[in-house]
């Protein structure tokens, strides 16, 4: 269960960064002068257990600051947020993946990060190394590996992660139709299962096939909300 | 989160595996670049202070270590959470965690470099006491304390202003001529000593020579304000980081 209530974001974009010391020195008494920028609006929403709520909207939006203040990494402004259950943010594949390390260090690493305890890899290494169909390349560093096999392994590590609670953005924009397809076995393997999503896609057949509700942001408010046909007619009719 | 333990060491062993990656003689330049260091100092200096101090090789050399320490210490600290970036601005874990990771990097090469140092120590006429074993220990609690203090703040500091890799370099530097590492506190006047003895640098270094390479009881107001010192840095930085890391993705 998610319950979002009127969270709000303003992000403060100097004019001129001032990054070394020669530049805060310098324009000391000179006061910085600050674009406000708010990404998010009152934004409210609930998602129930087992519920998928797709998120739709051009990009700048305020989809990812929105997922990023779900995950945690940015602090809202003013608003509540409530979740209950285990949450694992897919704000990208593969975090953490160094290139200069093997597979096997990376599965370890890139697992370990999202939350996973080394027993807990050790006990899915093999489903994760099948999966991913690289059992001839584990020790092989990644640098070697082509983006598509890079982009299956963080796949097959991202399945493995147990959670409640999932916070997707754009997974399924990389890969090729084989990639896709196991994509889509697996949303439809964690929707059997009960899983809570929160799902950020252009793609709307996506969206379709297994949200029961969906939001439409749009320069950081929410434009449409509720039933999936209703709110991609209204955003694809904007 | 459950596994800040696993977190916590699979950065370390991450870090640890890439910092010699695709060099030669790999783990070896942990020790080897101190002991180079040791070997010009040597070279240079002992014509000069040599005479003055029977014990200059074994003095030269735990004050590199131990300053060494400080300096690796404080610089990987001060890179440990932009350097992290692209994990930081994905995951939510526990920010102090990276800072950890950092400093467990420069205690793995503490470590390595005590083990040299025991090999000559055990090799010269060193009076062992009870006390001298005990002693270092603290002042190495000291000095880490001290480093993990600035780390604190340097880590955070760094985020926001780039230059701050420059100035710490060049700060470093200037603390390295401050302390008496490569020459002994005998060429200062006496006078100036309580000068030298605020650094709590100076402190570590020399009550850690005076235990473990002279045998003599360390000065114990001295260390205690050095221990103080330190712990109010602690302190303090873990109240500014704490509150600084909440927004510092943002500044990333």
């Amino acid at each position: 269960m998610i319950k979002v209530e009127n969270i709000s974001k303003t992000f403060r974009i100097p004019h001129e960064k001032r990054e070394t010391v020669r530049e805060h020195l310098f324009s000391f008494f000179k006061p910085l002068e600050y674009e406000t920028f708010q990404a998010l609006k009152n934004i409210s929403f609930e998602v129930k257990s087992g519920e998928w709520l797709g998120i739709m909207g051009p990009n700048g939006s305020g989809k990812s600051t929105l997922l990023k203040i779900l995950a945690g990494i940015y602090l809202p402004d003013s608003g509540k947020i409530e979740m209950k259950g285990k949450a694992v943010p897919f704000l990208e594949l593969g975090v953490g993946f160094n290139p200069e390390l093997s597979a096997r260090d990376n599965i370890f690493l890139n697992a370990i990060i999202l939350g996973m305890t080394k027993s807990e890899v050790a006990k899915k290494f093999t489903n994760i190394v099948q999966f991913a169909e690289i059992e001839r390349f584990l020790d092989t560093k990644l640098k070697n590996f082509s983006s598509g096999m890079q982009v299956r392994l963080a796949f097959s590590i991202a399945i493995q992660i147990e959670s409640d609670i999932y916070i997707l953005d754009e997974v399924l924009a990389v890969g090729d139709a084989a990639f896709q397809k196991k994509c889509q076995e697996e949303f439809t393997r964690m929707k059997k299962l009960g899983k809570t999503v929160l799902l950020v896609s252009h793609d709307m057949e996506t969206i379709r096939r297994y949200c029961h509700r969906a939001i439409w942001l749009d320069k950081g408010e929410i434009k449409e909300h509720g039933e999936v046909e209703k709110v991609i007619n209204a955003y694809l009719g904007s | 989160m459950r596994n800040k333990k696993d977190i916590f060491n699979i950065l370390v062993a991450t870090d640890f595996k890439l910092r010699y990656q695709n060099s030669v003689l790999g783990v070896i330049w942990v020790v080897l670049k101190p002991f180079l260091l040791f070997l010009i100092l040597y070279l240079v200096f002992s014509f000069l202070f040599g005479q003055k101090d029977p014990n200059y090789k074994l003095n030269l050399f735990l004050g590199l270590i131990l300053i060494n320490y400080f300096q690796e210490g404080t610089t990987f600290g001060l890179y440990s959470l932009l350097s992290r970036a692209n994990i930081i601005l994905k995951v939510n874990f526990p920010r102090e965690i990276a800072l950890y990771a950092s400093l467990a990097q420069s205690l793995i090469s503490l470590f390595f470099n005590l083990v040299v140092f025991a090999i000559f120590w055990c090799l010269s006429p060193t009076p062992l006491k009870f006390f001298s074993l005990p002693y270092f220990l603290l002042y190495i609690i000291i000095l880490t304390l001290l480093i993990q203090g600035l780390n604190f703040f340097l880590s955070i500091l760094y985020v926001k202003f780039r230059d701050l890799a420059s100035i710490w370099e060049v700060l470093n530097s200037l603390i390295f001529f401050a302390t008496p590492v490569f020459y002994p506190l005998s060429v200062i006047p006496e006078e100036y000593h309580s000068l030298v003895f605020l650094n709590p640098l100076a402190v570590i270094i020399h009550n850690s020579r005076e235990v473990l390479i002279k045998g003599e009881p360390p000065n114990l107001p001295r260390t205690g304000l050095a221990f103080l010192l330190a712990l109010v840095l602690f302190i303090l930085g873990l109240l500014f980081f704490r509150k600084k890391v909440k927004k510092i993705a943002e500044d990333f």
